[in-house]
C-alpha cells in the first residue's frame, strides 16, 4: 500500500467513526426531546422521565461517548501509524 | 523524519499555584463569615467579596504579562488539557448564558433546558468535528485557519471582519450584565464624590477590570485568569449545596432537585399560580430582563416553547458554540493533538457538571420562592422577603390579602438577578449572597475577556500583520492588539450606554450569527476536499447576510422559524452557497488540496509551523 492509500484508508475509518458519533449526538439532542411529553408520564428519581433523559442522562451519555470516540480515534492513529509527533 | 518544532514546557508548579489560589479564596470566604458574626458591616462584606477576586484577576493578568507574540496569541501552546478545559468552559458559559438560563428555567420551567443542553452539545460537536484538525492546523485565529487551509487573502479578510460582529455582541451583553450586578454591591459614585451616573460608573469598573486583566498578557493572561475564574465560578455551589442539605438532607443538588420539581408542581395547583399554558414563539416567551411574575407551569413539557423552537434553539446554540470564532483558537493552545483530545474530554466532564448544576440552582430557588412568597399574606412573609425587596431583587404587592391568584401575579422577579435570591432565601450568611454574585461576575469576566483577546488577536494578526504591515515586528503586533482592546472596550462602553441590551437574547443572537456565518464553511473545509476558496467566501458572506438580515427583520417568520434562531436558515443557505459556488468555480489549487490532506493526518508538523519554516527558508534565497 502506498502512503496515499494508507492515508485514505485511515480517513475512511475516521469518517465512519465521526458519522456514527454525529448520528448519536443528533439523536440525543434533536430526537429525544420530541418524546419528552410522552415520557414525562413516568417518573425516575422523582424527576419526570423525559426531562431526566434530556437534561441529565444525555449529558452523562455524551460525556462517556466522547471518551469512546477519542479512544477510537487514538486506536485508528496507532493502527495506521499516525502517532502524534509534535 | 518529523522535526519537532515546538517544545512546549509546561509549568510544573501550575497545580500548586491553583491550589494556593483556591485556598486563599476559601480563606477569604471563611474569614468573612467569621467577621460577619463578629459584627462586620454588610456593605463592607459585599465590597470585599466582589472586589477581592477582581483584584486577584488583575494581579494574575499582570504576573502573566508577556512580550512574546506566541504567548500573547496562543498562550505559548503549553496549556495542559485540564486547565485548557477549565478556561474553555468558563468562557462558553459566560454570565449571560449562566444567569439567563437560570432565569429562563425559573420562569419557563423545564422547556428552558434547551439553552444549557444546546451549549453542551456544541462543545461535544466541537470535539467530534474540529478538535484534531484545528490543532493540526495550529492557527492563531479562525481567519488564520482559513488562510492556512485555502491560502486566500480575501477569505481571510472577510472572515476577520465578519467575526467581529458576534464577538462584539457577546462582549456588550456580558458588560451590561456585569454593570447591573456590580450595582447591587458597590456604593454609588456619588458616595465616592464622583460626578457620574451609576450605570456608567459600574460599567466603567467592569470594563476596566476586564481590560486590565488581559491587556498585558493577551491570551496567556486570559487563559490563566479564566482557570481561576472557574474556581470562583464553582463558589456558586456553596449556597446551592447548603440549601440542598437543608431541604433534602443530601449534598447532591444535581440529583435531588426532582423532589423540588414535585413540590413546585403541587404548590402550583394549590395556589393556582399557573395562568398561561399556551406555548408562544421563542422571542415572545423568553423572559425579558425587567420585572415579571411567574405564570407558567414548571414541569409540563412544551408548555412554554413550541417543540420546533426547542429543537432549533438547541441546534443554533450547538452549532454556534462549535463554530464560534472566539472559542476555536482555544483548541490550538494545547501542546499536542493527544492533549487537545484530552482537553475536550475534560471539557465534557467540567461543562457537564455546570449544565447539571444550572437547573438544580433554578429549581431550588423556585421551590423556596413559590413556597414562601407567592400567594402568602403579608403578615406571614419571611424576613428575607423584605431584605430581597430592599435590594430590589423582587417586588412584593402592596396588599397581599387579595385572592391567591391575584397576589401570585404581582410578586415579580428579575431574570438576571434570580441567582442572587437563593443565598438570602436559605437564610445563609450574607457572604454567600456576594459569593453567588462573584461567581456570576467571574463567568462574565472570563467570557468577555476571552472575546476581547480573540478580537484583538484577529485585528492584530489577520488585519494588521496579514494585510497592512507584513513586516511588522512582534512588538508592533502586540501594540496593535493592545490598542484594539482599548478601542473595543470604549466601543462596548458607548454601545452599552446608548442601547437597551438584553444579555440573554443578545448572547443567543451572537451564537446564531456565528453559527450561520462560520459553521458550514468550517465543516466543509475539513470534511470536503472539493471546497474552493471562492466557495468558502460565498458560504461565509451568504450565511452572514441571511442570518443577520433575519435576526434584524421582524414581521412574519419564514417556515415558522423564530428570528432568534436565524441560523436555522443561515446554516443551510451557507452550505448550499459554498457547495454550489465550489462546483462552478475552478478546481481547488494543489496547495489547498495538500493542506486539507495534511490537516487530516494527526502526525507531523502543524500547518502553521510548516508555513513559517517555508517562509524562513524562502527569505535568504530571495535576498540572494
Amino acid at each position: 500500500m502506498s502512503e496515499d492509500d494508507i492515508k485514505q484508508a485511515y480517513w475512511r475509518r475516521i469518517r465512519r467513526l465521526t458519522f456514527g458519533m454525529i448520528v448519536v449526538i443528533a439523536g440525543l439532542t434533536l430526537l429525544l426531546p420530541i418524546f419528552m411529553p410522552t415520557l414525562n408520564a413516568y417518573r425516575f428519581l422523582r424527576f419526570p422521565l423525559g426531562y431526566f433523559l434530556v437534561g441529565n442522562a444525555s449529558i452523562f451519555g455524551l460525556a462517556i461517548l466522547i471518551y469512546g470516540f477519542f479512544g477510537g480515534q487514538q486506536r485508528s492513529d496507532r493502527a495506521y501509524n499516525m502517532t502524534i509527533q509534535f | 523524519m518529523t522535526l519537532n518544532y515546538s517544545t512546549p514546557v509546561i509549568n510544573p508548579r501550575l497545580g500548586s499555584s491553583f491550589a494556593i489560589f483556591a485556598s486563599a479564596y476559601t480563606c477569604l470566604v471563611v474569614m468573612l463569615i467569621v467577621l460577619e458574626q463578629l459584627g462586620l458591616s454588610v456593605p463592607t462584606i459585599d465590597e470585599l467579596i466582589i472586589v477581592t477576586p477582581a483584584l486577584f484577576y488583575i494581579a494574575i493578568g499582570f504576573m502573566t504579562r508577556t512580550i512574546n507574540a506566541d504567548d500573547f496569541l496562543l498562550a505559548g501552546q503549553r496549556v495542559p488539557p485540564f486547565y485548557n478545559a477549565l478556561a474553555f468552559t468558563s468562557m462558553v458559559f459566560g454570565g449571560s448564558i449562566l444567569l439567563g438560563s437560570i432565569g429562563s428555567l425559573f420562569f419557563l420551567g423545564i422547556d428552558a433546558i434547551a439553552i444549557p443542553v444546546g451549549c453542551f452539545a456544541g462543545l461535544v460537536l466541537t470535539g467530534v468535528l474540529f478538535v484534531p484538525y484545528l490543532r493540526k492546523a495550529g492557527a492563531n485565529t479562525l481567519p488564520g485557519f482559513l488562510h492556512l487551509r485555502f491560502g486566500h487573502r480575501g477569505l481571510r479578510l472577510a472572515a476577520a471582519i465578519l467575526m467581529l460582529a458576534p464577538c462584539l455582541i457577546i462582549i456588550v451583553a456580558e458588560a451590561s450584565l456585569g454593570g447591573k450586578l456590580v450595582g447591587y454591591f458597590l456604593p454609588p459614585p456619588q458616595a465616592l464624590g464622583l460626578n457620574l451616573s451609576s450605570p456608567a460608573f459600574f460599567l466603567i469598573l467592569v470594563l476596566a477590570s476586564i481590560f486590565l486583566t488581559v491587556v498585558l498578557g493577551g491570551m496567556r493572561s486570559a487563559t490563566w485568569t479564566q482557570c481561576v475564574q472557574f474556581v470562583v465560578l464553582l463558589g456558586i455551589l456553596a449556597p446551592l449545596v447548603a440549601v440542598s442539605v437543608i431541604r433534602t438532607k443530601l449534598p447532591l443538588p444535581q440529583l435531588t432537585y426532582g423532589s423540588q420539581l414535585e413540590e413546585v408542581k403541587a404548590l402550583e395547583q394549590t395556589k393556582g399560580i399557573v395562568t398561561v399554558t399556551q406555548p408562544q414563539t421563542l422571542s415572545e416567551v423568553l423572559p425579558k430582563p425587567g420585572a415579571q411574575p411567574v405564570v407558567r407551569p414548571v414541569e409540563r413539557a412544551f408548555s412554554a416553547l413550541r417543540p420546533m423552537d426547542f429543537l432549533l434553539l438547541g441546534f443554533c446554540l450547538a452549532t454556534g458554540v462549535a463554530a464560534h470564532p472566539a472559542f476555536l483558537p482555544r483548541l490550538s493552545m494545547t501542546p499536542t493533538i493527544l492533549a487537545s483530545r484530552r482537553c475536550l474530554g475534560w471539557v465534557t466532564v467540567v461543562a457537564g457538571f455546570v449544565v447539571l448544576t444550572i437547573p438544580a440552582y433554578a429549581f431550588f430557588t423556585k421551590a423556596m420562592v413559590v413556597e414562601s412568597l407567592i400567594g402568602v399574606p403579608a403578615s406571614d412573609l419571611p424576613a428575607w422577603a423584605r431584605a430581597l425587596q430592599q435590594l430590589g431583587l423582587i417586588s412584593l404587592p402592596a396588599n397581599q390579602f387579595d385572592s391567591f391568584n391575584a397576589a401570585a401575579q404581582r410578586v415579580t422577579f428579575h431574570r438576571d438577578s434570580l441567582a442572587l435570591i437563593l443565598p438570602l432565601a436559605g437564610s445563609l450568611p450574607r457572604v454567600f449572597f456576594g459569593l453567588a454574585a462573584a461567581s456570576a461576575l467571574a463567568a462574565l469576566s472570563a467570557c468577555a475577556a476571552g472575546h476581547l483577546v480573540a478580537v484583538a488577536n484577529t485585528v492584530s494578526d489577520d488585519l494588521y500583520h496579514g494585510f497592512l504591515n507584513k513586516m511588522a515586528s512582534p512588538g508592533r503586533r502586540l501594540l496593535a492588539a493592545r490598542l484594539t482592546m482599548l478601542l473595543f472596550a470604549m466601543v462596548v462602553f458607548i454601545i452599552t450606554q446608548n442601547l437597551a441590551t438584553d444579555p440573554l437574547r443578545w448572547a443567543i443572537a451572537a451564537f446564531s450569527l456565528s453559527s450561520g456565518t462560520f459553521f458550514a464553511v468550517l465543516v466543509l473545509s475539513v470534511w470536503w476536499r472539493r471546497l474552493t476558496a471562492t466557495g468558502a467566501l460565498a458560504g461565509l458572506l451568504s450565511g452572514f447576510a441571511v442570518t443577520a438580515l433575519y435576526l434584524r427583520a421582524g414581521g412574519t417568520p419564514l417556515f415558522g422559524i423564530d428570528t432568534l434562531t436565524a441560523a436555522a436558515l443561515g446554516v443551510p443557505v451557507s452550505f448550499v452557497a459554498a457547495i454550489f459556488v465550489s462546483f462552478f468555480s475552478k478546481a481547488p489549487e494543489q496547495s489547498a488540496l495538500e493542506a486539507v490532506d495534511e490537516l487530516r493526518v494527526p502526525a507531523g508538523e502543524t500547518l502553521q509551523s510548516r508555513m513559517l519554516r517555508l517562509a524562513a527558508r524562502a527569505k535568504p534565497l530571495s535576498k540572494a
